[in-house]
């Protein structure tokens, strides 16, 4: 392994021209991304009208109140008030999961609807494809709506399955609520804290430890982490950074705190360790996916033998695929639209015709060429590179007055 | 025709033709091929001819498309394998006449 | 240097005593694969599957003590009035007809059907809204179907009306058990039974009956004790009305029950060109000829089959008798021939072994696979993860919802009947090394790692139109699993207008 791997070098400073470049570059996408935030906002102001009539089985004729619930009513041949309509919002994976809950005068769900949602394709397939909507048709508004308790959650889809069911109360909850039946106060969330918070947290303290400059070990101790990563955050767990979990940062879709540990300390601290030390804890260091191809890195003797100019040029397609990720999820408000990453056909085997022969592809190129995907696909890339350029930017202010001896 | 009694008694002389011709071509490169080593390259060959026949058999039931794809996992696992596999068999132990290639 | 040699001079009388060993052991291996040549069922000309090698799975290492299928509750026996749904659905149309201004608003029992009909239907409402939806809806929906697109099922209707013309012929009894059970007919006379052929042990005599069912078409043979618990509650054939339905005959002690699958590349064309009647007839025909022999050897025997009707319910008497387990389909999965497998019973008094139920693994499969509910038509099927709670007649097992499941057999085209869960079952497949590598290695692995792989292969690699593509236009275009075999094609062999299905 050459040094290049192991130690995470300081990016020494361009030249001035370049660097200016690059700023421009920077801000011009950054704009970019603002006006395609804004377009994206006006598109989604339009009701969710299509959904909500479609939730209430037999009725005929919806009125928008204005607290955005819809009451519901028979058409005008018998004149009837059947119920309501409410919006519920769900924290799933790759932003809020909304569900037009159609609730009856006895406080009873008898129809949900999928408004809107950012999960990755192929896991909401999964979800649509089971019993779960049906499943949560017929429960009462005072229901718990938990996964393993009252609903049962569909296997590798936790997350979205849950967002599904908490959408569906939390619609129900503001239903019962207008027609003045007794709601309890919903229950704090508890804290999730288990075996992958615990080794994310463990991971990025060793690797800490191993990428000090004095070091002795730090190879072993870098085959150790992302050993650990591939298994536990690759196969186990499935829980890699991907562009989703960023793209939902820049849409302001915060998780909930108490449910998302995980993904507070994996996006906040490989910002923080990058913010302070300028180093990637993570790519090199426990990347579940780059742990992968260096596996296959050994088996197929690959060397990092690409020309400069070419690897130059390489590296804007994918820093051109993941602003066109980003622009696609920003504008559909759908953070999991356009993950390309083939993360999770690995890890869960799960994925299209195409993702497969991608995943293939990289896997076979990886035996002979280093890192590919980390090098010409991986989206994770321009983003840390993005950062840096803005942590440059705006660090160089403040070394200049701290310089200054004015 | 192709699946008789005698189709198979074919298939087993020809793959001691294989076999031997294998061993000719591995001498001629100055492959050291030792027991083991020679029954990984036999473990390689039995991968890929079962992919193959996996692929013929769905095909002939009318699942060519589920052929394919299950064709396309046994050749990755071969392509993965055999790129292991020739590392391994090229691979010359140093010894003291021989200075380490570098 | 020295040592060198020694080595490879030992490493070559090694290998020369290896090849000899080699030639030795396959000297030895063609002699034994000439008589396997020889003694090969494929070349016994017109008889190729007629002999016990058509049930190749070796039971044995999964075999337990019985019973398999204890009641969990209050135990039902099934009736024909309302569990059987041809008689139910019928009972109800005429009613309606009789009131046609009952809507599914009005109370049930305004329409004056049988007390014990109401309660069945009061018991389970979807059911009720299912049948009138089927005789209301789709039936006239489906007339309408026959008349557009009728000619591109026609050569699947002609291949079923073969069998079917010929299972009509089969003799039903027409007298009550202890008179019919007892009656040989043969060129148009009938006789008492003669004095019972004494076998050796009943052991023998279980032999010898096996080895006659698979010679009269049985694929698979079973043998069991009849369990009164599973005698229908009335209407047995040839008794009148008044009839006590409240005991099980003594002579129907034990229960034969054989199996036969439907043609292969037929079932997978499922729903609209597979039909059941190759199976029926054939399973139908199997029985009658064991019946005759049963009795023509002095032992009384009742034959209970599709085309002659049933006593009694088949599926969980095979169950008992080791031919398989119960899946999320609710009928009996084979290792042989999964769910492609129509069954009939002969019951009789000849003393015989039975044989013990076997458990290989099907139950944890079905959990984890639904295939069978994501593909059903009509949503009759539980995706549920396990049958817990689930409880029909005190017996616990996935719930069907049978009026949906009829409902659907009315709605598709070609033969009647939709046998979707037979056709996408993963177990429901042909003997070749694949399958049989799979059916063997599966149930021997305890960590479930096989039927995982088993299952991600069989969902990702193989295409499964969505349910609703199978049904009538608009909603789907009657699509079936897979094309039609050559020979059931109507645009190459009829000379007809024939309009295929499109989503409009």
């Amino acid at each position: 392994m050459t040094k290049e791997l192991i130690a995470i070098k300081e990016i020494s400073p361009p030249p001035a021209r370049r660097r200016r470049r690059e700023r421009i570059l920077v801000a011009l996408t950054l704009l970019l991304i603002a006006v395609v935030w804004v377009a994206g906002a006006v598109r989604s102001e339009s009701e969710h009208l299509p959904c909500v009539e479609l939730a209430f089985p037999g009725a005929e004729h919806f009125v928008k109140e204005e607290d955005g619930l819809y009451s519901a009513w028979w058409d005008g041949s018998k004149p009837g008030f059947l119920g309501y309509v409410a919006i519920g919002v769900g924290d799933g994976y790759g932003g809020p999961v909304r569900v037009a809950v159609a609730v009856d005068r006895a406080g009873e769900t008898v129809g949900v609807v999928i408004a809107g949602h950012g999960e990755t394709t192929a896991w909401m397939n999964r979800v649509v494809k089971s019993d779960l909507l049906r499943s949560l048709i017929g429960k009462a508004h005072s229901d718990p709506f938990e996964i393993g308790a009252d609903v049962d959650g569909v296997t590798g889809a936790t997350t979205t399955s849950r967002a599904l069911a908490w959408a569906v109360r939390d619609g129900s909850r503001a239903a019962a609520l207008r027609l003045g039946l007794p709601v309890n106060e919903p229950q704090p969330p508890k804290i999730v804290f288990g075996i992958p918070e615990i080794v994310l947290l463990a991971l990025f303290a060793v690797g800490y430890i191993g990428h000090q400059g004095r070091f002795p070990f730090t190879r072993q101790v870098r085959w150790g982490t992302m050993l650990i990563g591939l298994v536990v955050l690759g196969f186990v767990y499935n829980a890699p950074v991907t562009l989703a979990s960023i793209t939902r940062l820049t849409l302001g879709y915060w998780p909930q705190w108490q449910t998302n540990l995980y993904w507070y300390f994996l996006i906040g601290g490989i910002l923080l360790v990058f913010t302070i030390d300028n180093k990637n804890p993570y790519c090199r260091w426990f990347c579940p996916f780059g742990a992968a191809q260096e596996c296959m890195a050994v088996i197929g003797g690959a060397k990092a033998k690409v020309s400069r100019r070419v690897s130059e040029g390489l590296k804007w397609l994918p820093r051109l695929l993941a602003l066109g990720a980003v622009l696609i999820g920003v504008y559909y408000r759908n953070p999991g639209l356009a993950s390309y990453e083939v993360f999770g056909t690995l890890f869960e085997l799960i994925g299209s015709n195409i993702q497969f022969t991608i995943l293939g592809l990289v896997l076979v190129a990886s035996l002979f060429v280093l890192r590919p995907w980390c090098n010409y696909l991986c989206p994770i890339a321009p983003v840390v590179d993005l950062i840096r350029v803005i942590r440059e930017a705006v660090k160089e202010p403040w070394r200049k007055t701290k310089n200054d001896p004015a | 025709m192709f699946n008789g009694s005698l189709f198979w008694f074919a298939m087993g002389v020809l793959f001691v033709f294989v076999a031997w011709a294998f061993k000719t071509f591995a001498d001629d490169r100055g492959w050291r091929l030792n027991w083991w080593k020679g029954l990984l390259a036999l473990l390689w060959y039995a991968i890929l001819s079962l992919s193959l026949y996996a692929w013929g058999t769905l095909a002939g039931e009318g699942e060519a498309g589920a052929g394919f794809k299950l064709f396309l996992i046994g050749l990755f696992v071969c392509i993965v394998f055999g790129a292991g596999l020739v590392r391994l068999l090229i691979h010359r132990p140093k010894t003291q006449a021989e200075p380490s290639p570098q | 240097m020295g040592k060198e040699k020694n080595s490879s001079v030992s490493r070559r009388n090694f290998l020369k005593i290896a090849g000899l060993a080699g030639a030795g052991a396959q000297a030895g291996a063609f002699v034994a694969a000439g008589v396997a040549a020889g003694k090969d069922s494929e070349s016994y000309t017109g008889w190729e599957s007629f002999n016990p090698g058509t049930q190749f799975f070796n039971r044995k290492p999964f075999e337990f003590d019985g019973p398999a299928h204890a009641p969990v509750g209050e135990v039902r026996r099934p009736s024909h009035i309302t569990d059987y749904v041809f008689g139910r659905v019928r009972t109800f149309q005429m009613a309606y007809q009789v009131n046609p201004e009952w809507t599914l608003e009005d109370p049930i029992e305004d329409l004056g059907l049988i007390p014990e009909l109401v309660e069945f239907y009061k018991r389970f409402p979807e059911r009720l809204e299912w049948d009138f939806r089927t005789f209301n809806e789709t039936v006239p929906a489906n007339r309408e179907d026959q008349e557009k697109y009728g000619n591109f099922f026609k050569l699947a209707e002609i291949y079923s009306s073969g069998f079917t013309s010929h299972g009509m012929h089969l003799p039903s009894p027409e007298s009550p058990p202890e008179e019919s059970d007892f009656t040989v007919s043969m060129r148009g006379r009938s006789h008492q039974l003669d004095d019972p052929a004494p076998f050796k042990s009943p052991e023998l005599a279980t032999e010898f009956f096996k080895e006659l069912a698979h010679r009269y078409g049985a694929t698979l043979v079973g043998v069991t004790r009849t369990n009164p618990a599973w005698l229908y509650s009335e209407g047995w054939r040839g008794c009148p009305d008044d009839y006590d339905f409240s005991s099980m005959p003594e002579h129907w002690e034990f229960a034969i029950v054989i199996g036969v699958p439907m043609e292969w590349d037929v079932i997978l064309s499922s729903p609209q060109f597979s039909t059941s009647y190759d199976a029926y007839d054939r399973v139908s025909t199997a029985a009658v000829r064991l019946e005759g022999a049963l009795k023509f050897a002095g032992y009384a025997a009742r034959a209970h089959t599709p085309m002659t009707g049933y006593d009694l319910i088949v599926p969980p008497h095979a169950v008992e008798a080791g031919l398989g387990e119960v899946g999320r389909t609710g009928f009996c999965i084979t290792p042989e021939l999964g769910g492609n497998c129509r069954m009939a019973v002969v019951t009789t008094n000849l003393p015989m072994v039975p044989d013990r139920p076997i458990h290989f693994g099907v139950a944890e499969f079905c959990a984890k696979c639904k295939l069978c509910a994501e593909s059903c038509p009509s949503g009759a099927m539980s995706m549920a993860d396990s049958p817990d709670g689930m409880v029909i007649r005190g017996y616990e097992h996935w719930f069907i919802n049978n009026g949906a499941c009829y409902n659907y057999w009315r709605e598709s085209m070609g033969p009647m009947g939709c046998r979707m869960c037979v056709a996408t079952c993963p177990y429901s497949r042909k003997d070749n090394w694949i399958h049989d590598v799979a059916r063997e290695v599966d149930p021997r692995d305890p960590t479930g790692v096989v039927s995982s792989s088993l299952l991600w292969m069989q969902k990702n690699l193989f295409p499964y139109p969505e349910a609703e593509e199978y049904r009538r236009p608009p909603t789907g275009r009657f699509a079936s699993f897979r094309e039609p075999p050559f020979y059931l094609e109507a645009e190459r062999y009829l000379d007809l207008e024939i309009v295929k299905p499109r989503r409009e």
